[in-house]
């Protein structure tokens, strides 16, 4: 009898501390890809912004992919989602760099240069000579020991350009 | 003669307060643990909203380059150009995110119609504080706050910045 209940209680005792590593590996596990996702949100928003600041027009656009004039080039900054493969990359002269990885969705929207009366919002382009500000909307996600949680990052940056000719 | 001795002490077992009280302390130990770990998620869901806060501050004081110099002065007007108020998501309209239902980890008590997790912006613009200079009144500032109620917990992050009619290089030298 003393031995059942003894069997009984260390296998609960034994199935919570199961538990407990599980959930502290999981939250461990979470928080990496948190700090992850955060610090490579910041990369490419830093790295887009100064290169996205020097060019002076949008040559083409689309909801995934960009063109533009930069540094006193011509088409030789664009940046493109690959929704198969999941990333998000810059092209310069023809060098290309991997801003983001494991990339949900990416969202390219370009405006015009006059702003929309009491809405604090700007008037939406589809004609990339137009466009004098570019928005970058992006969720990033990473899985959790092998599973697809909710570990997300959401990121939205407007950037405007400072000239334009 | 054989006497066999019946032995009467108690050292093979425990007693069931010790039982008890190992219980108890084993109990403790888990609740503790498990309520730090539950701290630390609520810690991380602080910094993601954080996180998102500052971009909608960033992303404000972006569009504030594309204003021009009467439409900020005008602010506070009855023709005002820039709104006094805003509001945005966690997750920005035009993504898949936006139709979800819940902001994950986190308990809000302002959502909007979807469950989004909501911000609420207030700008304000108004003359500098110095004014031992020609150009102070060629100058604004602008100051921008966002809040949000997690809870029972408000947050508020303030960003201000200044803008001036003809840029920086015609004032410093």
């Amino acid at each position: 009898m003393e031995m059942l209940i003894s069997i009984g209680v260390g296998s609960i005792i034994i199935s919570a501390v199961a538990m407990l590593m599980w959930y502290n590996a999981r939250s461990l596990a979470a928080i990496s890809n948190y700090a992850e996702l955060d610090q490579d949100s910041r990369y490419a928003l830093d790295t887009m912004t100064r290169e996205i600041r020097s060019a002076t027009r949008i040559v083409t656009y689309k909801t995934n992919e960009i063109v533009l004039n930069a540094r006193g080039g011509t088409n030789n900054l664009r940046y493109f989602y690959n929704a198969g493969t999941r990333e998000f990359a810059q092209f310069k002269n023809g060098s290309r760099t991997t801003l983001l990885t494991g990339c949900d969705e990416m969202l390219i929207s370009i405006f015009g240069r006059n702003n929309i009366s009491n809405q604090f919002s700007q008037f939406g382009t589809t004609n990339a000579a137009n466009a004098k500000m570019i928005r970058f909307t992006w969720t990033c996600s990473r899985d959790i020991l092998g599973a697809r949680v909710n570990t997300e990052s959401v990121q939205s940056a407007k950037i405007v350009l400072r000239k334009q000719n | 003669m054989i006497v066999q001795s019946k032995s009467t002490t108690s050292e093979s077992a425990f007693t069931l307060v010790e039982a008890l009280v190992a219980t108890a302390v084993v109990g403790i130990f888990f609740v503790a643990l498990y309520t730090g770990l539950a701290q630390g998620f609520g810690i991380m869901n602080n910094a993601r909203e954080d996180l998102r806060a500052n971009q909608i501050l960033v992303d404000k004081m972006e569009e504030m380059k594309l204003y021009r110099w009467d439409q900020l002065t005008s602010f506070g007007s009855t023709n005002s150009f820039i709104p006094t108020n805003f509001t945005e998501d966690y997750y920005p309209s035009g993504t898949n995110l936006a139709a979800q239902t819940t902001f994950s980890g986190s308990s809000s008590t302002n959502q909007n119609t979807n469950g989004n997790f909501r911000y609420y912006g207030t700008v304000l613009i108004t003359n500098v504080s110095f004014t031992n200079t020609t150009y102070s009144t060629n100058i604004r500032q602008v100051t921008i706050s966002v809040a949000w109620t997690n809870g029972a917990k408000t947050h508020r992050h303030e960003m201000t910045t200044y803008v001036s009619q003809y840029g920086m290089q015609k004032y410093i030298y």
